[in-house]
């Protein structure tokens, strides 16, 4: 059977490839391109659920581009008796057809409870499907299911790559829309990280693999525990210092001894959770270095050979960015000269401690808070990055560099959603949010490093110094980068750093 | 609520609460608790010291309130060394209090209104000058000897922790008159009895039973996790003490059958304290204070978020049907900090006890209303936690009107202060000639009684007082708040902390911003899709509940209480 027939078998007659493609292209989680689409096609189909009134089928769909590109899409289809009209969100609905003579129409199945329902029944059943082209897995033998399944479930709301629903407040299921070949980090670090007994993450309950024939097996469907009771540590330091702001406000104060005064005895501090914060990261990076792990995700120790690939990848990181048109820039490429001169430093290094499997893109916005305390988010890594990029192994200052990177973020976009371009306190004001990152990045750093005692994870003292800051320094530029692109307001973020760090 | 029934009893003493309410076993789950000193609340007899006659005639006022259950702070014979808390008879009353028939008539009175009294009982130790020590100290043979811990070396018990670390060095204390060491948890003054003695456990059972045969509601148990001291180990929690309370609790239940409570004071974190209440075949304590609750409100209000509060909620575990949880703001004693780690110690004391002399063993004594800057809108959030989260509110005398406090005083002091009745002469506490008062009313400016007192804020509808008993009576109405469970619910905004009290049908939702700013909240709500949110004190229907998140605006230090109805009815 092909999946032209299985999809008719449906009711699903009339170019299903082109009204999938269609429905797609709208989403969040389609990517743009910069090419043309060719072609699209339905590459593979599978039957989920014959229920009837809400059959469930499983389809990829598939996209090519000029030049080669090729993107894979995971399309969950409900079946439902009715037309359009019958479906509360327009938004939802991807074509009409007919069934025995009777109207259908299709949707989006994740949109719709019912039909999501039959994904937990594959991975507590651990059902093999077959598809039309390979096999569709589940896998979640613990999961306990009772009640009425549709009832517990409801969408999570925004989103940007993938759809997530939640079950009874409890479990967390994330459809992984674009398919890719080879493990998914997500489910390969949380496993990893949970069965070395780290335990701030969320342990993987249950998953939908799925293999094509000549393809590496890919992860559809992952379900991990629900976060009750959690906040995001962006919005955990943005509450932080609008007090730090408003109190400064308030005082007109300035000088270093009254800034000094204002965040030892802040109210609304962030401190303590920085220093947890710091003591967490360095939990997960010790359970990464651990001899025990599976061979791909072994330490290895990071050679001066390693250490001049670095500064070299940095270092062309940083004429890439120069090389765009913007008088902005022009500050930087001033100071180029020192910029350079940090990454090459740390190509002299004898060695650089270990390269682990970090967390890859490691931000405020990935650490939840929690009645526990900190748990550690989306293991996906930089999503601009692919597959191969974001599995290899890195030095923890990374990831460190990445949260250090973050609270500068903060009270920067904190400062700028109070205050306008134009207004006179701002530099002063600014002085206090620069306090505060100076405060909150030597109390992540300094529980961080206390928690690392003796691992064997970082080089020496003067080495950890000057690859930490080479790590810093590129994260600015790939911000810079990107904000020249997306938010030309917040150039001056990462700009404003790497001329006060190395232009100094 | 029994008042209209009858005045007779009048004198007749002990008289139950009317009979519904003496059926209802668990009435201390839904009770308003209203914690007061004998000295200082008002005097009857013009001596300048408060008394039981005092009280008795202040009883309108708290049933006014809205209070359920008195208790009192110690009322037995004592040096008054620690406040009373160092006993020398158990059978009679610190003389300027009154009498043991006083205590009959105050009981007979306040069940009369419905109310109920406990008192504080010290079982762990006495005053040393108490009959019995002085009788155990007088000689080694002696036949109450053993009624006390007595050893040749101060070497015992060595892993024990010293608690009142600010005045001793050592449990253990050397006696001349004995020559030996007695052993002491508090102060040296206060020799800790020898529970391992059948003969002690016998006694404390008859002091139980004279108080409880008087009409005496229950009793509020002092320092009960020291009951016995065992060798390597620190002499906390130990099992014999917990054999020894549910046997005071079956002993109670045997004799007096339902309705008596007994509150527990145990100072320790929540997965310790639960154990004071015992099991449902085998209870201890009917209730126990939720004491790490306090400080993180405190905490939770200063950082601007709920995760000071949620995390000692989550580590509390679940409490047996019959139990409660005592909820404070502040107490007799101190903002105890003991249960709190170094770190948040430290911060607490940073923010709160900017004068050292605030510091005291690791506490701060400070009233609610100077602890809060006399801020308004953030006394109404915590007496809108007290009343809504899981536990039974027990105010503090005095906090009702927002009094201050005289840290000047010493020890314990400065939060005992006479009651502020009115603007009249020594706040209309006592006749007496000033320096005749057992302490100066206070007289500053801003909280003193000619700003503060029970006068004003009773003819003001807009006062601390008013507000509060109105919020009472909501809680009173609504058996959820004490009957209820618990649930937090998500939101993305860390300075809201928002729950659900359920009990059946019944569904509050309490929201409570925790920021000086006007915060956003969206929640979900969706599993009572279509339901409409009935404000609790104005009955103000709030638009219904849909598929979207539930927005709500809360203005600075806000907390809304609403009832999810099905809006059929509205």
């Amino acid at each position: 059977m092909t999946t032209t027939e299985l999809l008719a078998r449906y009711g699903f007659r009339d170019h299903a490839a082109d009204r999938l493609a269609a429905f797609a292209a709208v989403q969040r989680w389609f990517a743009e391109r910069d090419a043309a689409v060719t072609a699209t096609e339905v590459d593979d189909a599978a039957v989920l659920s014959e229920e009837t009134g809400c059959a469930v089928l499983f389809t990829v769909l598939a996209v090519d581009y000029e030049g080669g590109a090729h993107d894979r899409y995971q399309v969950p289809i409900g079946v439902i008796e009715g037309t359009a009209e019958d479906v509360a969100d327009p938004a939802w609905v991807i074509a009409e057809g007919a069934r025995d003579g009777s109207p259908v129409v299709f949707v989006d199945a994740l949109t719709h409870a019912r039909c999501a329902s039959v994904l937990w029944r594959v991975m507590a059943e651990e059902r093999t499907v077959a598809t039309v082209h390979g096999e569709l897995r589940g896998r979640g033998a613990t999961i306990h299911i009772d009640g009425d399944l549709a009832q517990q479930l409801r969408p999570l709301g925004r989103e940007q790559s993938n759809t997530s629903l939640v079950r009874a407040d409890s479990e967390l299921l994330k459809c992984f829309r674009h398919l890719e070949d080879g493990p998914t980090p997500e489910l390969e670090m949380t496993e990893t990280l949970s069965s070395a007994g780290f335990t701030a993450v969320p342990t993987p309950l249950g998953a939908i693999e799925y293999r094509r024939e000549g393809l590496d097996t890919s992860l559809a469907a992952l379900l991990q525990p629900f976060f009750h009771n959690g906040t995001e540590g962006w919005a955990m330091a943005l509450t932080s210092l609008r007090d730090l702001y408003a109190a400064a406000e308030d005082s007109g104060d300035e000088g270093a001894d009254a800034i000094r005064a204002a965040i030892d005895s802040q109210g609304s501090t962030f401190l303590p959770e920085a220093a947890r914060l710091g003591e967490t990261t360095a939990e997960m990076h010790i359970a990464l270095s651990s001899d025990r792990l599976p061979e791909t995700m072994r330490p290895q120790p990071v050679d001066q050979q390693t250490l001049r690939r670095w500064a070299a990848e940095m270092t062309a990181d940083l004429d890439r960015l120069l090389e765009r048109q913007s008088a902005a820039l022009d500050p930087l490429r001033d100071i180029r000269p020192a910029v350079v001169a940090g990454f090459d430093a740390i190509g002299e290094l004898r060695e650089g401690g270990l390269a682990i499997r970090v967390h890859g893109d490691y931000h405020l916005g990935q650490v939840l808070r929690t009645d526990a305390g900190w748990t550690v988010l989306d293991f996906e890594g930089e999503p601009t990055r692919n597959l191969s990029e974001r599995r290899l192994r890195s030095s923890p200052l990374r990831d460190v560099a990445g949260m250090t990177r973050s609270l500068d973020y903060a009270a920067t976009v904190a400062l700028l959603e109070r205050t306008a371009p134009t207004d006179p306190d701002r530099d002063r004001l600014m002085a206090y949010g620069d306090a505060w990152a100076a405060a909150n990045r030597r109390l992540f750093w300094g529980a961080y490093l206390a928690r690392v005692g003796t691992a064997p994870m970082l080089p020496d003292a003067a080495a950890t110094t000057a690859l930490r800051r080479a790590f810093e320094v590129q994260k600015a530029v790939y911000e810079a980068d990107y904000e020249l692109g997306h938010r030309p307001d917040w150039l001056a973020i990462p700009l404003r750093f790497l001329l006060r760090e190395v232009g100094s | 609520m029994s008042r209209a029934v009858s005045k007779r009893a009048k004198t007749v003493g002990a008289v139950a609460p009317d009979e519904a309410a003496a059926a209802d076993t668990t009435w201390y789950k839904r009770a308003i608790f209203y914690e007061l000193l004998v000295r200082g609340f008002a005097d009857g007899n013009g001596d300048g010291s408060g008394d039981v006659r005092g009280l008795v005639s202040r009883l309108d006022y708290l049933q006014w309130l809205g209070v359920d259950c008195i208790w009192l702070l110690p009322i037995n014979r004592s040096p008054m060394r620690d406040g009373g808390y160092d006993i020398s008879d158990y059978y009679s009353l610190q003389a300027e209090y009154g009498t043991v028939s006083d205590v009959r008539e105050l009981l007979g009175q306040a069940h009369e209104r419905g109310m109920r009294v406990i008192m504080d009982l010290v079982v762990n130790h006495t005053s040393d000058q108490h009959p019995w020590f002085i009788e155990s100290r007088s000689s080694p043979d002696n036949p109450k000897r053993d009624w006390y811990m007595w050893a040749d070396s101060p070497t015992a018990f060595a892993d024990a922790r010293i608690i009142f670390v600010d005045t001793e060095t050592s449990n253990w204390t050397w006696d001349e008159q004995a020559q030996a060491f007695f052993w002491h948890r508090f102060f040296s003054h206060q020799p800790d009895l020898n529970f391992d003695n059948p003969e002690v456990r016998a006694a404390m059972l008859d002091v139980v039973r004279f108080w409880l045969d008087l009409g005496m509601d229950g009793f509020r148990l002092d320092a009960v996790p020291y009951l016995f001291a065992r060798e390597g180990t620190n002499c906390e929690n130990l099992p014999q003490t917990h054999e020894f309370l549910a046997e005071l609790r079956a002993t109670v239940d045997r004799e007096y059958g339902g309705g008596k409570v007994l509150l527990a004071e145990a100072n320790q974190w929540p997965e310790d304290v639960v154990d004071y209440f015992g099991t449902d075949e085998r209870p201890e304590c009917h209730m126990c204070f939720h004491f790490p609750l306090m400080p993180r409100m405190f905490m939770a209000l200063r950082r601007e978020q709920r995760y000071p509060i949620t995390e000692i909620l989550e580590r509390t575990p679940p409490i047996p049907k019959q139990a409660q949880w005592g909820l404070f703001l502040r107490n007799h004693d101190e903002l105890t900090l003991e249960m709190v780690t170094d770190d948040e110690r430290d911060y607490m004391w940073g923010e709160y006890a900017k004068d050292p002399r605030m510091k005291l063993n690791l506490g701060i004594r400070r009233r609610l209303a100077p602890l809060l800057n006399n801020g308004r809108r953030q006394m109404e959030l915590f007496y809108g936690l007290l009343l809504s989260l899981p536990g039974t509110p027990i105010l503090y005398y005095g906090d009702e009107i927002g009094m201050g406090d005289n840290i000047y005083l010493g020890d314990r002091d400065g939060v005992r202060t006479p009651m502020q009745w009115s603007a009249d002469r020594n706040a209309g506490f006592s006749r007496a000639d000033f320096a005749q008062l057992y302490l100066p009313p206070l007289m500053d400016p801003v909280y003193g009684y000619q700003a503060v007192n029970v006068e004003a804020q009773e003819r003001s509808e807009s006062s601390m007082l008013h507000w509060l008993r109105r919020f009472i009576a909501v809680r009173r109405r609504h058996p959820v708040f004490g009957d209820g469970g618990f649930d937090a619910l998500d939101a993305s905004n860390p300075s809201v902390f928002a729950f659900l009290r359920t009990l059946g049908d019944d569904v509050v939702l309490c929201v409570n911003n925790l920021s000086r700013f006007a915060q956003p909240v969206e929640l979900d709500l969706r599993r009572y899709d279509g339901g409409v949110p009935v404000e609790l004190v104005g009955k103000v229907h709030f638009p219904r509940i849909g598929e979207l998140p539930y927005l709500l605006t809360m203005t600075p230090h806000a907390f809304y209480w609403f009832r999810i109805t099905s809006g059929d009815n509205a």
